[in-house]
């Protein structure tokens, strides 16, 4: 699964602590996430797609192999 | 609209201080015990060896144990994933070595004794918490 969380969160201007302590999770789960390392719950998921005032399927996208 | 709670709910673990309580417990208590033995009761150690050897024991389990039941600075789902993943490769190495312990002791022509349960135990707590520091640094 891709997704913009990195591309959002620079518009934003914020950091990855910044972004975890708004969504209560910890810096390395946001860098884990960002890499595409780990896919984030549907809870977390739409934490942060309301962080970022967007759907959440405009953050994350379905790749072929999911 | 229903709320999912019955699953979502955290896993209830202990204060995030009680990994030094459980290094104390591991490690300064076993010492203490035997210290204590020794000085208020020496002939145990020789008679009792087998009980000091399990009190012992008993106390390094269970400051394993607090140590793995106690909180990480930011308890959030990513940390429940490793959690789960460092269990099962504790689990697995720990059936692997209860197939493999008779077999190497036929290889190295050793006697076949039964295994121990404290010892089973002490070394899954011990995979549990190596595996669950090298994830968390991989993460």
């Amino acid at each position: 699964m891709k997704n913009i969380i990195k591309e959002e969160r620079t518009k934003l201007n914020m950091t990855q602590q910044e972004l975890a302590d708004a969504i209560s999770v910890s810096r390395q789960t946001i860098n884990s996430i960002e890499a595409c390392r780990y896919t984030p719950s549907t809870v977390l998921a739409l934490k942060i797609s309301d962080i970022f005032k967007k759907p959440v399927n405009k953050i994350f996208e379905l790749e072929k192999n999911d | 609209m229903k709320y999912s709670t019955k699953y979502n709910k955290p896993i209830r673990l202990l204060p995030g201080y009680f990994k030094w309580i459980g290094l104390a417990v591991m490690i300064l208590m076993p010492v203490l015990f035997l210290v204590t033995t020794k000085l208020l009761y020496p002939g145990l150690l020789k008679t009792q060896s087998d009980a000091v050897d399990l009190v012992a024991t008993n106390l390094l389990i269970a400051g394993l144990f607090l140590i793995t039941l106690s909180k990480d600075k930011v308890e959030d789902e990513l940390i429940m994933l490793l959690r789960l993943k460092a269990m099962g490769i504790a689990f697995g190495i720990a059936i692997i070595y209860v197939i493999m312990d008779p077999l190497f002791s036929l290889i190295w022509g050793e006697q076949i004794k039964e295994l121990n349960g404290s010892m089973i135990i002490m070394n899954m707590l011990f995979v549990y918490i190596v595996f669950f520091f090298l994830l968390k640094k991989m993460r």
